[in-house]
């Protein structure tokens, strides 16, 4: 309850501040070029790693990409770029 | 190349395979842990990374703990390239000397190369070239080219101007030679009058003069006799061409003549244009109205030439235009026939003028008639001018 309540509470301040809502709620950041690069600011690590699916972990879930030939161009603490023909992105929670 | 991928070729990377079932947890706990793993790539069974090379000692007690093997595959950057060049020193010396060659080499002259020799040939030149001092293999820098240039003008006096320039390793001699006059033409031969007038001035170069000032002469007359005479000596006299200025002053007259009542015809408008095509002299077509279509009329005519290098035999088209006139009867003062008489002798005047002639005194004169008569001028224009031409002797003296 309390965590639910927090939330709420870290949302409304967020937006009364006009601040990023990725920065106070701990939520992924997505900037996807085309359908050759996705950059993803704010994750949890890599869950699983093959040519063709990355499973990503976030805060509240993962994100799955899904195509060809996708390579991690980048694997740093907390920004990862993936490059390749990515062909779908997936949200699970 | 981004500034990172700069900075990690200087720094120096390794390229690692990384085999086992917990890679992507070995990847999680490094870069959680600030080691910084990029171009990862899945290959099968084993996925490839790339890392710093200081990075390596500290990742593989991660290996290890994950349950994953490493290898190192390719070791990469500068350092590493570094090390295998000290180690093969030779390939860098050869490398080095390799260069130094090049630029070695090109800092000499090794061809020569002439230009703008048209008549005396490229041997010649290259002859007083090499007189001058210039060579293949001559290094190119300390060359004074100015002072070359200078002395192959001297030594090659058919040369009336030198360049010279270098292109990479060759050399350009760039030369005009030089262009004489047609050598003078020393047949015997005389000069003589080329038209009628009075000997003012005489200017004698070779020859013996048959005129005196202030004599009239007739056209063809002798003026200097292209003949040397040996004074008191016993010798024949000598056949030489004659040289010379025969300065004179020469009229030419001009005649006109208008009528009190002069007939005055102007173009009505009315027009009738034929054309004519003709083929090799030969008419093949006619266009228009043939014949006079007007009492009065003048025709103004022009060519056509279809050009050569289309029609095999020259194609003209000839267009004819005849304006019809009308003819009227003017009746003139004694001033405007006069100044009429007068433009009409002095343009019979000065169509026999030479060219380049400037006329030095005008003498316009009525001549008297009886009354009712056609207006008379004469128009007389006097030059100066040197009347001397050449004559050749036939078969010498």
């Amino acid at each position: 309850m309390d965590g639910k309540e927090g939330k709420r509470w870290r949302r409304e301040l967020a937006d009364f501040l006009e601040l990023p809502r990725e920065i106070i709620l701990n939520l992924p950041r997505l900037t996807i070029v085309g359908t050759m690069q996705c950059l993803l600011e704010n994750h949890r690590g890599v869950i699983e790693y093959t040519n063709e699916m990355i499973r990503i972990a976030v805060a509240e879930g993962e994100i799955i990409i899904r195509g060809d030939n996708l390579v991690i161009r980048t694997l740093a603490g907390e920004e990862i770029a993936v490059e390749g023909k990515i062909s779908s992105l997936d949200f699970e929670s | 190349m981004s500034v990172m991928a700069v900075r990690r070729f200087f720094a120096g990377y390794l390229v690692i395979t990384i085999s086992g079932a917990a890679a992507e947890k070995f990847m999680n706990l490094a870069s959680g842990l600030g080691f910084p793993l990029w171009d990862i790539s899945c290959g099968g069974e084993s996925t490839i990374f790339k890392t710093g090379v200081d990075s390596f000692f500290e990742l593989a007690p991660l290996a290890r703990k994950t349950g994953c093997r490493l290898r190192i595959m390719r070791k990469a950057g500068w350092p590493f390239f570094y090390r295998r060049l000290r180690r093969r020193r030779g390939l860098f010396l050869g490398a080095g000397l390799f260069v130094f060659l090049l630029y070695f080499f090109s800092s000499f002259i090794l061809f020569i190369r002439v230009e703008g020799a048209e008549t005396l040939g490229r041997e010649r030149i290259m002859a007083a070239a090499e007189k001058a001092g210039l060579r293949t293999g001559l290094p190119k820098s300390g060359l004074d080219k100015e002072r070359l240039a200078a002395a192959m003008l001297l030594l090659e006096p058919e040369l009336a101007w030198v360049g010279i320039n270098i292109q990479g390793t060759s050399l350009v001699i760039e030369v005009v030679e030089k262009s004489r006059p047609p050598a003078g033409d020393e047949r015997p031969a005389h000069l003589v009058a080329a038209r009628d007038g009075l000997i003012v001035d005489l200017l004698l170069i070779t020859g013996e003069p048959r005129v005196r000032l202030g004599e009239t002469v007739r056209r063809g007359q002798l003026l200097i006799e292209g003949v040397l005479y040996p004074g008191t000596y016993p010798v024949a006299p000598l056949a030489v061409r004659a040289r010379g200025e025969v300065w004179a002053r020469v009229w030419y007259a001009g005649y006109g003549e208008a009528a009190l009542q002069e007939p005055v015809a102007t173009r009505t408008g009315r027009r009738e244009v034929s054309w004519t095509l003709v083929a090799d002299g030969r008419e093949v077509l006619r266009l228009g109205r043939d014949g006079a279509p007007f009492r009065h009329f003048d025709v103004e005519t022009g060519k056509q030439r279809l050009p050569e290098r289309i029609a095999p035999v020259p194609v003209e088209l000839i267009t004819s235009i005849k304006h019809e006139l009308h003819l009227r009867v003017q009746e003139l003062s004694l001033e405007q026939a006069l100044a009429l008489a007068a433009e009409r002798a002095r343009e019979q005047a000065v169509l026999q003028l030479p060219a380049g002639v400037e006329p030095r005194h005008i003498d316009l004169r009525q001549i008297t008639t009886g009354s009712g008569q056609p207006v008379r001028v004469r128009y007389v224009l006097e030059t100066l001018e040197n009347i001397a031409v050449v004559q050749e002797i036939a078969g010498g003296e």
